[in-house]
């Protein structure tokens, strides 16, 4: 008897089940009575759970103590079933302490006892794109010697190593250039930190993992404790957990590579994802045709803790794109419905694959919010090409308005694919459109960006797919991207000034975010003003410009102020926000005073700053009593005064807000047909948007809805 | 008989043995000299004090790596709670700082102005900004050591490409150089102009380029001021604004050994590095670092000291000032300096022959020392290494969006002014 090897791509991974493991283990399986809970029938018979932690240092580089203390706390204190010690690499290089290397694995012998407790050194390559675990090599890399990430990956493969994505994090490192597709790299690298040390509670990486997915690479969930100090496996109750045949330094080895692992915060939860003969880190091939009738496929969910305290809250299959496309229903509450302790959840899922390159995870929440992340199983046409970032540039498409349409096409296989017909459809329900097709060539190991052209003919929301008709093979590969929303041709236009070094040029992603979620088309303008820019534009939003060194002007020529008052004159609306008035004259109200001058407005920017016990970040209060509800945060802000008196509302304008102190902060002004606003200063660069507390977003869009014609119900 | 003579002569030797070996034990005096100097650099290290023992057959140097800089605090700390101290060891000025409050150093002062110390041509011929750095109180406690200061690398080949002849001397012409050294593949940018790391030491590289103080005149942390926030809004422009800087937390030779990145900040023996990336695909040299303005022209210094510790016996502190001594000797400044890229920290090591043959041969080495008049250093004082951490956490604050130059500087300004209460 012998289970079936599913396809892996290279075929680099997976170890065949051994027969003889299979027969024995369906034997205790069929014969001998379940000792805990219903846990050991939910595994194909010859896997065991094993828990540990793949990552940890010593004083051998920056931790403390030897690995020998380490693996007897991992062991004794912690109970782990592995344990693996991990330091720097560019601690043990020739000369200086090289000697750690085989003192470590010296020592790592000394504690391993086959099917007790398995002991493992790698090492860490530290570098700029991030860091990676190493494992199964016979020498260490090091940042010194390997001098690259594609120095690294032919260091593991050279050695037959076995990699591991550490702490990949997008605020603590550039993730290997965003997880840039690297054939070589892939074939080595099994497994991915979702789960990083090491503090107390483990950072979640679940949109790294994801990303990584996405981007074609083959990895497995682990949960690491990156541990610095005495604390080895005791630092947090986050585990790597290996699915292995037995607990033996091959089988943990072989586990790794065939990604056969999940990430958990719970010590001991068992979790097992599986399709058909194939689990967590497997590939499954299907038939092109299968793909294209919408077969579906059935999928085992299993969940099972040996705590009674920790009841299960939720449990997801989260696919290719971050979606979720499967959730067990709200109050299902698994697995304890039963009343039984060790009770597990069971279910079968049925999901019918939509592309050529899907990936599907198991996701699990607990009562104590702790997560528990499977690896992967891909489902795929074995054509060894996936595609990701198939989106529209642009944040906003409107209806009639071309667009440009990207994707990217991950060339699993080895060698180049040349003459690749591209077709991109537009689906609907009277079938499908193609829309335009191109001839791409693909190198091998390596992602290929197209672009096509797109005009969405109607408002609405619009699906668009990718056929790659590859040479030699019969059936298309085919691709979805994520629904898209296209606006009416009659979306209010907003174009935001980055031509004049405006006060967070570069920081308005968030306003641009929060418009075009909001049915605003926004733009960033970084031309001279003329009229014929602002014939597309419904609302013109200008943020101080600061004087002083800069790639573009650094104030308004008097023609573009001209042109500014033109269109508001017309029924443009204009958003002007200020800034406060430093002493070096590099930040002035002068020309916006100037603007609003020549418009005839009654408004003014004072040249001061608004502050709040000292300091220059405020709280600014709108809405009905002025004072209730969540207030505006601002910062480095100016006051607004009537044009010839300081700080006196001017006539004829509406307080949109106020400081604290009572003194205007933000006035809108009716003047010819248009609408003028006046900020003291921008409330939604990309640092005032992300400030959970204070109601910028909430603020900005009654701003915007005010520009755009409605009445200010806020007041 | 001959057995008899065999016999006399062992039995001659062991009496020899026994009556000399305790008396040259006595005159030995060994001392521990603990470093973080790993690879290329630690290989100098032990080149350097096998000669001295090879030189001095009283004293034995025995040096010991231990790990980085981060290690070797953690176990300098370690082995002054257990009282067993190294003799010498390289420190932090705030590391010293520290030491020296709980009286654990002897002021190199003491051994300078000694029977066997330095005259004052040789004290004048240590670098003054170097030597200030040493001086704690208005006493003179540590040498030093392995000093750098940073300097712009750039790839000249593409700096050439892009119609620029000269490296960028002030902020505005570094801006437009990045901007023509940008490129762009699509939407992907596929080489930055410039690189960047999102810590103090280079907002330090910046900061006093525009005329910035870490300390006010009443001592406080005034990192808040117009110029710091001036310096913070620069470098995150350069990121977000302009989109010419790529930022990693690491190390960034082997990006620009890559062509990834056309300029970056590094210390001078961040060089070598950068030779060994590079390999040879095109030319790049160094220059100074670009200025605000020219009355502003400086450079953060980096690197250590050299301490000795009071725990030691009399004998042992003579010993381990011996060693000091020779170490910053022009001669082997000048071979330290060579074989690690730090330095000299002598001036008379300029002119030695083999210092003049190498620059000629290594003319970027030589960028860093146009600099040595206008160095400027950390504040000696203990609570510095936590305020470093505060300083960089407001830059890297600011690097990730979550807060603005103002914000976080006076976050900062805050935070390290409750530790110097």
């Amino acid at each position: 008897m012998r289970t079936p090897i599913p396809f892996r791509g290279e075929g680099k991974r997976l170890l065949p089940l051994a027969p003889s493991f299979l027969a024995l283990a369906l034997a205790i399986a069929l014969f001998l009575p379940i000792q805990q809970g219903a846990c050991a029938e939910a595994l194909p018979a010859s896997y065991d759970y094993y828990f540990g932690n793949l990552h940890s240092h010593t004083s051998y580089s920056d931790g403390v103590l030897t690995p020998s203390d380490a693996f007897k706390h991992a062991r004794d204190a912690a109970r782990m079933d592995f344990h693996a010690v991990t330091d720097h690499g560019y601690y043990m290089q020739e000369a200086t302490n090289l000697h750690h290397w085989f003192m470590a694995l010296e020592e790592a012998d000394r504690f391993y006892a086959p099917g007790r407790f398995v002991t493992l050194i790698g090492y860490e390559w530290t570098f700029t794109d991030g860091h990676i675990n190493g494992f199964d090599t016979s020498r260490a890399a090091s940042r010194d010697t390997q001098r690259s990430v594609p120095e690294f990956f032919e260091f593991l493969a050279e050695h037959s190593g076995i990699g591991m994505f550490n702490h990949p994090n997008y605020g603590i490192q550039p993730n290997w250039n965003d997880f840039e597709y690297s054939g070589l790299g892939d074939a080595h690298i099994s497994l991915l930190e979702v789960g990083s040390g090491p503090y107390r509670h483990n950072i979640r990486n679940e949109r790294a993992y994801r990303r990584a997915l996405d981007r074609g690479w083959h990895i497995g969930a682990t949960s690491d404790q990156d541990n610095h100090r005495a604390d080895w496996g005791t630092a947090a109750p986050t585990r790597t957990c290996i699915i292995a045949t037995e607990l033996t330094r091959e089988a943990v080895l072989a586990a790794m590579r065939g990604m056969h692992t999940y990430a958990t915060e719970d010590s001991n939860v068992r979790v097992f994802f599986s399709s058909g003969e194939s689990v967590m880190g497997d590939e499954i091939v299907i038939d092109p045709k299968a793909l294209m009738a919408g077969e579906p496929l059935e999928f085992r969910v299993y969940v099972s803790d040996p705590d009674a305290a920790d009841h299960l809250e939720l449990v997801q299959i989260v696919a290719s794109g971050g979606e979720v496309v499967w959730e067990s229903e709200l109050g299902q509450a698994p697995p304890h419905a039963t009343g039984a302790i060790g009770g597990a959840y069971e279910t079968v899922v049925t999901l019918a694959p939509r592309s050529s390159y899907n990936w599907y995870y198991l996701r699990a929440v607990q009562g104590d919010d702790d997560v528990i992340v499977t690896s992967p199983i891909w489902v795929t046409t074995g054509s060894g090409i996936a595609v990701c970032d198939f989106a529209p540039a642009d944040a906003v498409v409107r209806e009639g308005l071309s667009t440009r349409v990207k994707a990217e096409i991950v060339n699993r296989n080895k060698g180049a694919i040349d003459r690749v017909k591209a077709v991109l459809y537009e689906t609907g329900e009277s079938g499908r459109r193609a829309v335009s097709s191109q001839c791409v060539d693909l190198t091998g190991w390596a992602g290929t960006d197209i672009w096509f052209d797109w005009t969405p003919t109607a408002p609405g929301e619009a699906r668009l797919q990718l056929e790659l008709v590859l040479p030699g093979r019969e059936v298309p590969e085919l691709f979805q991207a994520a629904p898209i929303l296209a606006r009416g041709a009659g979306i209010t236009r907003v174009l935001i000034d980055e031509g004049h070094n405006n006060r967070y040029s570069g920081y308005m992603d968030g306003l641009i975010a929060l418009l075009a979620a909001s049915d605003y088309s926004p733009e960033i303008g970084e031309h001279a003003i003329a009229p014929e820019v602002l014939a597309g534009t419904d609302i013109l939003v200008v943020n101080l410009p600061e004087i002083g060194f800069a790639l573009t002007p650094t104030s308004f020529e008097q023609i573009e102020l001209e042109a500014i008052a033109g269109f508001v004159e017309q029924g443009g609306s204009l958003l002007l926000a200020g800034w406060s008035h430093s002493a070096d004259g590099s930040r002035t109200s002068e020309q916006f005073n100037a603007l609003l001058q020549l418009m005839q407005a009654s408004v003014r920017f004072a040249d001061d700053e608004l502050q709040m016990d000292g300091s220059s970040s405020i709280h600014v209060h709108w809405g009905p009593g002025q004072g209730s509800g969540r207030p505006i945060f601002a910062s480095e802000a100016c006051s607004l005064m009537a044009a010839g008196q300081a700080q006196a509302q001017a006539p004829g304008t509406t307080v949109l807000a106020r400081s604290a102190a009572g003194i205007v902060f933000a006035a809108g002004e009716l003047i010819g047909s248009g609408r003028v606003a006046c900020l003291g200063a921008p409330v939604y660069s990309l640092f005032d948007l992300k400030r959970e507390l204070f109601a910028n977003s909430d603020f900005t869009l009654a701003v915007m809805a005010w520009l755009a014609g409605e009445e200010w119900t806020a007041h | 008989m001959k057995r008899t003579a065999a016999i006399l002569l062992i039995a001659a030797i062991i009496v020899t043995t026994l009556a000399v070996g305790p008396s040259l034990a006595q005159q030995k005096t060994t001392i521990t000299f603990w470093h973080a100097m790993g690879a290329q650099l630690g290989k100098t290290i032990d080149m350097l004090v096998n000669e001295f023992n090879s030189k001095n057959p009283n004293v034995f140097v025995k040096a010991e790596y231990q790990g980085n800089y981060g290690a070797l605090s953690q176990k300098l700390v370690g082995s002054l709670v257990a009282r067993k101290p190294p003799t010498v060891a390289q420190v932090y000025g705030n590391w010293a700082a520290e030491y020296i409050t709980s009286n654990e150093l002897v002021p190199m002062e003491k051994f300078v102005k000694g029977p066997n110390g330095l005259s004052a041509l040789e004290i004048d011929d240590i670098w003054e900004g170097l030597r200030a750095a040493c001086v704690f109180n208005g006493v003179w406690y540590t040498m030093p050591f392995n000093k750098s200061v940073y300097v712009l690398v750039y790839n000249e080949t593409a700096l050439k490409e892009a119609g620029i002849a000269e490296p960028p001397a002030t902020w505005q012409e570094l801006v437009t150089a990045a901007k023509a050294l940008t490129v762009k593949d699509g939407d992907k940018i596929v080489r930055y102009g410039l690189g960047l790391r999102p810590n103090i030491d280079y907002f330090a590289c910046f900061f006093f380029n525009a005329g910035g103080a870490w300390l006010d005149a009443n001592g406080k942390v005034a990192v808040n001021s117009p110029e710091g926030v001036k310096t913070l809004q620069f470098m995150a422009d350069l990121l977000n604004k302009y989109k010419v800087c790529y930022y990693v937390p690491g190390y960034l030779d082997a990006d620009f050994g890559a062509g990834k990145v056309a300029m970056y900040l590094t210390t001078s023996p961040g060089l070598s590095y950068t030779n060994q990336s590079v390999a040879g695909k095109f030319e790049w040299s160094a220059a100074p670092l670009p200025y605000m303005d020219p009355k502003f022209k400086s450079t953060p210094v980096a690197g250590t000291d050299l301490a000795i510790f009071a725990r030691a016996s009399e004998k042992e502190q003579q010993a381990a000032w011996e060693f000091v001594k020779w170490l910053v000797e022009p001669r082997q400044t000048a071979r330290w300096a060579m074989g690690t890229s730090y330095i000299p920290v002598r001036k008379s090591a300029m002119h030695l022959e083999i210092m003049k043959q190498w620059f000629a041969e290594h003319p970027r080495e030589e960028q860093s020392l146009k600099q040595l008049r206008y160095i400027k250093y950390d504040p000696n004082i203990s609570a510095w290494s936590n305020i470093r951490g505060d300083v960089s956490e407001a830059v890297e604050k600011v690097y990730l969006g979550k807060a603005t130059p103002k914000e976080a500087l006076d976050a900062a300004v805050v935070k390290a002014n409750a530790r110097l209460k």
